[in-house]
């Protein structure tokens, strides 16, 4: 089975690997490329804070009985990834690359302090949780069938 | 008889996929509705319908099992003055080390027993080392283990205060050969070291932290037990309360607990922590990952032992230790050279100098018994090197973060704020740089030519090292300007 924290931090790579790509256009200062790029790393992750968001967190806080602490703190950093990608796209927009690449830079320091955060305590959390959920869930819809 | 659409039918049923095709086509992306899946499938097993989660871990899980999370939040990152106040300790302590060089700076080539070099090494592992590493420890336990060290504040002002103290003591009293002030800077390095341990182990005990980091970090943490205790035998040996047969091998033991124990396997785990995370590389191979910590620990405790057994097999596991760290050094050279992000800045200039610094040093260390060059590619190429990339590198992420932290905490959403650049410039950060491999080279050409002016090594580092404290300086008067300017 697969689980939570290894589908979640190989997300998070392939996320990393869209963020080179626009940093690369960024470089050779490719605003058109920059921008298409821009495009699918939000797609991306907005469907990974979705997830996360919608399903793991809230799963978690039952689970936790709070609503409080690390869901709190990481659903904050979300907000401010967001807000770091916004300030990505008004440099990509100005043709800047010097904007463009210290955006980057403290997005990508951004991200990977968050990401640490949630593949070393909170996905961990949510293997713990979610886990008793498949398998009940799994024990509950065969025994129906 | 509950009947599965063919949705429910297929999470009941979905199996691992194979690996993507790329950035844009990821296996995890099949994975999520997976997960989603699951949860509108129990969604569809309730009497009442809670979509997506609902309740469902709770109602799952149990009281019973409900998972106590008291004391985690993840946002316990340590107030920006606890880092700041280590890294600028261990700036200063950079600057005095040149200002030594520049009074004495040909002392240091006559023995790497003389006063002046054992003053040094002292200066750049308590005085230095031993601050920016308990420093960079209270920022990383957090983001680790998800929970703060105990009262930060306090225990972070008390270890700081006695790390420093004892590093002013000891250098002291081996700069004027005063016994008691050896004996004092080595009670106030123990202590600093015993309440960082301990306020360390009580913030992990009784936590599901992640093995891998913690062990790594917590064997290199491990060796400052051995290295303090035979500090503190060496002291009252010196002092001759204590009787040694082989004075001279117990150093040797000494240094290499915490140069290659210490130093080497918390600068190597923090390198593999942060290397992938900073140049987007692969992971260095989880066999080395795993296995290089307990070696070095083995290794040197057969190297210990051979105070009491004369073997020669116990002898050379030191040279297996140097293996371990040089297949270290070339393992993120490897990962530096094939990362993603083809960026070069100075944090990537700094670690490559500190890995280069450490395989030329082991390469000499072969060849030749030029201990004074060992030394100073050690001490300074490596021991300096490496952390003061690293600052340059996390000091200003801190700083925008915290400041982010406090605009979102007062409500200022649409607050402009600078980027982490702004508050250690990549120009002023790559000028230190060249100025610091400057003296590196210089402090090395003393042993090998007669300097024309003995005093230029000292100078030079002396630059370097006021540019670090400047460089660090500026960017907590930055940080502290931004707070005025927005609020």
């Amino acid at each position: 089975m697969i689980k939570i924290s290894q589908t979640m931090t190989e997300d998070h790579r392939c996320i990393d690997q869209v963020f080179v790509e626009i940093e690369k256009a960024i470089t050779k200062s490719e605003w058109e490329n920059a921008w298409t790029i821009a495009d699918s790393f939000d797609e991306m992750m907005e469907r990974h804070f979705s997830i996360e968001e919608d399903v793991l967190f809230p799963a978690i806080e039952d689970a936790t009985a709070s609503a409080s602490g690390p869901v709190r703190v990481m659903t904050m950093e979300h907000d401010q990834i967001r807000y770091l990608v916004n300030v990505l796209r008004t440099a990509i927009t100005e043709r800047s690359r010097d904007n463009g690449l210290s955006a980057s830079e403290t997005l990508l320091m951004m991200i990977q302090q968050h990401n640490s955060k949630e593949e070393n305590v909170l996905y961990p959390m949510a293997d713990r949780t979610v886990q008793t959920l498949e398998e009940e869930v799994s024990r509950r819809i065969l025994g129906a069938l | 008889m509950f009947q599965m659409s063919d949705e429910q039918r297929r999470v009941v049923l979905f199996q691992a996929q194979p690996a993507g095709q790329g950035p844009f086509l990821c296996p995890s992306a099949l994975s999520f509705a997976h997960i989603a899946g699951l949860h509108h499938a129990h969604s569809a097993l309730l009497d009442t319908k809670t979509v997506p989660a609902g309740r469902i871990g709770f109602v799952l899980a149990g009281p019973s099992q409900v998972i106590n999370t008291s004391g985690l939040s993840l946002e316990q990152a340590p107030p920006l003055f606890v880092p700041f106040k280590f890294f600028f300790s261990a700036a200063l302590f950079s600057v005095a080390i040149g200002l030594l060089l520049i009074f004495n700076g040909q002392d240091l080539y006559s023995s790497r027993w003389s006063p002046l070099a054992l003053t040094l090494t002292h200066l750049v592992t308590v005085g230095f080392l031993a601050q920016v590493m308990t420093g960079a420890m209270f920022q990383l336990l957090p983001v680790v283990v998800g929970t703060p060290l105990p009262s930060v504040m306090l225990v972070s002002s008390i270890v700081n205060l006695c790390l420093a103290l004892g590093a002013i003591s000891l250098s002291s009293g081996f700069l004027f050969f005063n016994h008691e002030l050896l004996m004092l800077g080595a009670v106030l390095i123990s202590v600093g070291f015993s309440v960082f341990l301990v306020a360390a182990s009580l913030t992990i005990k009784g936590k599901s932290v992640p093995i891998k980091i913690t062990l790594q970090l917590g064997l290199g943490w491990f060796s400052v037990i051995p290295t303090a205790l035979l500090g503190i035998l060496l002291v009252l040996a010196l002092a001759g309360k204590v009787a040694l047969n082989d004075m001279q091998h117990v150093i040797t033991i000494h240094l290499s607990w915490g140069l290659m124990g210490w130093l080497g396997i918390v600068l190597f785990s923090v390198l593999f922590k942060l290397v992938p995370i900073f140049y987007v590389t692969r992971e260095i191979p989880l066999l080395l990952q795993q296995i290089y910590a307990p070696s070095i620990v083995i290794l040197l405790t057969f190297f210990t032992l051979s105070i009491f057994i004369e073997d020669s097999v116990f002898k050379s596991s030191i040279t297996a230790v140097l293996f371990l760290l040089c297949l270290m050094a070339v393992g993120i050279l490897v990962i530096i050279i094939q990362r993603k992000r083809p960026i070069i800045d100075s944090t990537l200039l700094f670690i490559g100098t500190g890995i280069g610094c450490l395989l030329l040093a082991a390469a000499i260390w072969i060849v030749s018994e030029r201990d004074v060059v060992i030394g100073i590619l050690l001490l300074i190429g490596v021991g300096l090197t490496i952390p003061i990339g690293i600052i340059y590198r996390v000091l200003p992420f801190l700083c925008w973060y915290h400041l982010q932290a406090v605009v979102l905490k007062r409500g200022r959403f649409n607050a402009q704020i600078p980027s982490m650049k702004h508050f250690i410039p990549e120009r002023s950060a790559r000028r230190h740089y060249i100025v610091h491999t400057s003296a590196i080279i210089l402090l090395l050409a003393g042993d090998f030519i007669t300097q024309p002016f003995p005093a230029l090594p000292g100078i030079v580092f002396t630059g370097s090292a006021i540019y670090l404290s400047s460089n660090i300086a500026k960017a907590y008067m930055a940080y502290q300007r931004a707070i005025q300017v927005h609020f």
